[in-house]
């Protein structure tokens, strides 16, 4: 870790540079370390170290601003001169004040870090995957997989006063089952190596798998399905994106644009956003240093809000809720923030209900258990039509039961809707991993019963 | 160290990307970024580090990181089942620059502002609720040497530049693009590309399809004859094709996020993939496109490689390490890396629908009743590259060889090599030209250059419409 007292040190540097321009320096470090395993070999070992420069440069008047990327620490000067330099061009920017010193949060010491991570976890993960493999194979599926660790700071501060800190450590383990015609899957996500346990995911990734084998075919149509938190985090995701963004309810391009304290899904959902919470994966602020506040997207299916950036809440006339969202500067090498400076919820939570599984499965005469979504795509935006392939164990329940595995099927739906048919809410919520796998937030969710999903296809698997 | 192989990539990359939106900057944004990746094999283990203290000629900053990436490789020692080998390549020592008539990098900033400004006015003007068009320009200036004698030095430029127009009304909303919706069609040229395009001249256009598609009546359900367009086709030939046939892909390698493939070994060589008119190729010789390149990124020389002959599965694409796994003497050269500081994995250069022997006009002119499918829109595809299903932008009705009424969200779904069988013709070399892309793969994420060539084709008897709300 390089430390707060240095990195400021280093935006100060940055800052000094602007000539009396209101400017933001945003520097994220970042040791990431990965290694992949296919069929019990590992074939990608990595260590990825660095920072990732992005500064951008403000004209009151004109409302412009241009950012300038680097990956090297000495070049913090330059990074601030050349945004600079293309800022005379950016002369109709929209209106885009820069935060103020109090919307600015600093992580208490040590919070959402695990100090076994700094020294290197290159020993590490080598054993999670000796143990993956072991108990993946004992049981007879080939074992494939990933375990990721990354340690970094994020460090935002503007030429007002604003500095937002916050070191982080993650952990994800990926372990995906192979046996013949059956598939199965699992992950775990945490901010401390000794909250993942390599034999529960192998286990559950491998039974997934057995059961999952000699799958039959089962006609595309419309079905009862009960999801799995992986299938529901997708659902979660999609309706945050394209509902939840300040810019797609301003433009009427969402979902919530006109509904607000309306009915838009059922009474059982109620959906947040909290990057402060530890059950999820905390992202404190964000991309322009903004603390996120806890937001309430949907209660008890009545529409509530957008989240904000400086940029939609001055078009309002409120304030952010830190909401430009913040990318790993490892995956996405994009210039932040984004072209189209979005507003996304990227700790988004589900409340739980009180149904168990079984619940669910007994209450479900005819229909599939779901376990995990593919692939999935927009189809269209403000109905949030989706679709997808099932994937890693589908299931058929018949009669209250778990009848035996089935092939794969495409579904194309509007998450609307079907979020509209919600029976039963699981009573245990999981966090799951964003739609790469490699982002820095999470989505925690329970499994959900919904009424119907629309299936329009079949594969061969 | 005593790693048995070595290699390393210097990559300074240059970008520059612009959008206005509504008439309004909406980003200007500078990347400027130089470091270093480190590739070993220590002991039969792949070990891999990057760094991006390179700028300062700091030995020991570089030192440090090949010691990263040989401990990292002495970690695989753990669980070793078989040691890494490569296919051989002899060494190679070049100065390789893609050609560019116009540096991208020296027209001021200020005109092309103008004319997205402009683009995005005349979008609006036709009714459109959000006009939004983008130029992004990037030079990568790579250096490859590897412990087995090469040196490689490659300057890759490319520009793109599109618009996209999206309309709201009547509860959906509708978007339309050009020149494609996918990454604005990259071009491994420099200014020149953007002229070519005449973004100003289709600007209108694009707004007012955009408004029209909100009331066009929704493609019916049926099955029908398709002529897909390259922007379109592009995107079928990238999911359905050559992501099917990356070797790493094939040996499981993706299991654990992207996925396999049905495509496996033993079928290259018989397994008919496609109709007689259906041939691909992977050819990064190519010129004028993003994956153009002599070199990849393991220091293989490019060549053509046939992967589809006559509709028969005759190749894949493969690296070094899948080459060897494969039994091939010679790796097809299909490796890149995102930047310097991601491993190379296999990538699809230029993999491409040869052309045919039929004009478009005439292609169009022997449809009887049909659909013309053009621009992506959304797309997904299983696991195993079987279930696809796309919604384009936009179809068009054709009757007796005419096209008629336009129709939005035009789903079609097939099953991949059922589809590749139902192509009775592709256009000639007159239609056929080369669209850049991006594609994510691996992990972690490579949003990579990606490029197709294909001119447009004919497919009999394909499922269009849906039962999607709309």
């Amino acid at each position: 870790m390089i430390g707060r007292d240095a990195l400021e040190q280093l935006a100060t540097r940055g800052l000094e540079r602007s000539e009396g321009h209101p400017a933001e320096v945003c520097l994220d470090a970042f040791d990431y370390r990965l290694t992949r395993f296919s069929d019990g070999q590992v074939h990608q070992n990595l260590s990825m170290d660095g920072m990732y420069i992005t500064a951008r440069v403000f004209d009151g008047a004109r409302s412009g601003s241009a950012c300038l990327s680097v990956r090297a620490p000495e070049r913090i000067e330059e990074a601030v001169s050349r945004a600079l330099a293309a800022l005379r061009y950016a002369d109709v920017g929209p209106e885009r004040p820069m935060p103020r010193p109090e919307q600015g949060y600093v992580s208490p010491d040590g919070s959402f870090v695990d100090e076994t991570m700094l020294g290197g976890t290159d020993r590490w993960r080598a054993e999670v995957v000796q143990r993956v493999v072991a108990a993946v194979e004992g049981r007879g599926p080939h074992a494939y997989g990933r375990v990721i660790t990354e340690a970094g700071e994020r460090l935002v501060a503007n030429t007002g006063g604003l500095v937002s800190y916050a070191p982080r450590t993650r952990c994800d383990l990926y372990v995906t089952s192979i046996w013949d015609t059956g598939y199965g899957a699992s992950d775990r996500h945490a901010y401390r190596t000794a909250d993942i346990d390599p034999e529960v995911a192998a286990s559950e990734s491998a039974q997934t798998c057995i059961q999952a084998r000699n799958p039959k075919p089962l006609p595309a149509s419309d079905y009862t399905v009960v999801l799995t938190p992986y299938a529901v985090a997708d659902l979660i995701a999609f309706i945050g994106q394209l509902g939840a963004d300040a810019n797609a309810v301003q433009e009427g391009r969402s979902f919530l644009a006109g509904k607000a304290g309306e009915p838009v899904l059922s009474p059982e959902i109620t959906i947040w956003d909290d990057g402060l919470d530890a059950a999820g994966r905390p992202t404190m602020f964000d991309a322009e240093g903004v603390k996120k506040d806890p937001v309430t997207i949907v209660r008890d299916g009545l529409a509530v809000g957008p989240v904000h950036n400086q940029a939609t809440a001055a078009r309002e006339g409120c304030r952010s809720t830190g909401h430009l969202p913040v990318f790993s500067p490892v995956t996405r090498a994009f210039s932040s923030p984004q072209p189209g400076y979005p507003a996304l919820p990227q700790n988004l939570f589900l409340a739980p209900g009180r149904a168990s599984v079984a619940d669910m499965v007994r209450a479900t005469e005819m229909g599939l258990l779901v376990r995990g979504l593919h692939y999935t795509r927009v189809v269209e935006p403000r109905a949030v039509v989706i679709t997808g392939m099932t994937r890693n164990g589908l299931f058929l329940i018949k009669g209250g039961e778990i009848a035996g595995p089935v092939k794969n099927l495409r579904f194309t739906d509007s998450y609307v809707r079907v979020l509209n048919g919600v029976s039963h809410v699981g009573r245990d919520a999981q966090t799951c991993a964003d739609a790469t796998g490699d982002g820095l937030g999470a989505i925690r969710v329970p499994h959900l019963r919904v009424e119907s999903l629309r299936f329009t296809g079949t594969t061969d698997f | 160290m005593g790693a048995v192989y070595g290699d390393c990539r210097v990559v300074h990359r240059q970008k520059e990307s612009l959008s206005v939106k509504n008439a309004a900057v909406e980003s200007l944004s500078i990347t400027d970024d130089i470091g270093i990746g480190i590739r070993v094999i220590y002991e039969g283990c792949w070990g891999f580090a990057s760094t991006t203290r390179v700028a300062d000629k700091s030995r020991d900053s570089l030192e440090k990181c090949v010691k990263r990436a040989v401990d990292t490789a002495k970690s695989g020692r753990f669980v070793r089942r078989r040691p890494v080998e490569l296919a051989p390549e002899p060494a190679h020592v070049c100065d390789w620059e893609r050609p560019v008539e116009i540096d991208p990098f020296g027209v001021d900033l200020s005109t092309k502002l103008e004319l997205l400004t402009r683009c995005s006015q005349a979008m609006l003007s036709q009714g459109a609720r959000v006009g939004r068009a983008t130029l992004s320009f990037r030079r990568d200036r790579q250096v490859f040497a590897n412990t087995e004698g090469s040196l490689i030095s490659q300057v890759l430029t490319e520009s793109s530049g599109g618009l996209r127009a999206t309309a709201v009304g009547f509860g959906r909303t509708k978007t339309r693009s050009y020149p494609g919706s996918i990454g604005d069609d990259v071009q491994g040229k420099g200014w020149e590309a953007i002229l070519e395009r005449d973004l100003l001249r289709h600007a209108p256009q694009v707004g007012a399809e955009a408004v029209q598609l909100l009331s066009a009546r929704p493609c019916p359900e049926m099955t029908t004859d398709v002529i897909i367009a390259p922007s379109q086709l592009v995107l079928q030939i990238h999911e359905s094709f050559a992501h099917a046939v990356e070797a790493d892909r094939v040996l499981g390698h993706e299991a654990d996020f992207a996925g396999t493939s049905f495509v496996s070994p033993a079928m290259v060589g018989n397994f008919r993939y496609g109709s007689e008119c259906v041939n691909f190729f992977a050819d990064a010789t190519i010129p004028g496109s993003r994956t153009s390149y002599m070199y990849d990124d393991e220091g293989v020389e490019t060549r053509r490689v046939d992967l589809v002959r006559q509709g028969v599965l005759v190749g894949l694409t493969t690296s070094r390490e899948t080459a060897r796994l494969l039994g091939l003497d010679r790796s097809g050269g299909c490796t890149r890396a995102e930047n310097y500081f991601n491993i190379p994995l296999v990538r699809m250069p230029n993999v491409s629908l040869a052309p045919g022997d039929v004009s478009f006009e005439d292609l169009l002119s022997s449809t009887e009743s049909g659909l013309l499918l053009s621009e992506s829109g959304s797309y997904s595809i299983d696991d195993r590259r079987l279930n696809f299903q796309f919604c384009p932008e936009v179809g068009w009705i054709i009757k007796n060889g005419v096209l008629t009424e336009m129709v939005r969200d035009p789903i079609y779904s097939d099953m991949t090599p059922l589809f590749w069988r139902k192509c009775d013709a592709v256009a000639n070399e007159k239609d056929w030209r080369v669209i850049g892309h991006s594609c994510g793969k691996g992990t972690p994420n490579q949003d990579g250059r990606v490029a197709h060539g294909t001119a447009h084709a004919r497919f009999r008897g394909v499922r269009v419409g849906g039962r999607a709300e709309r």
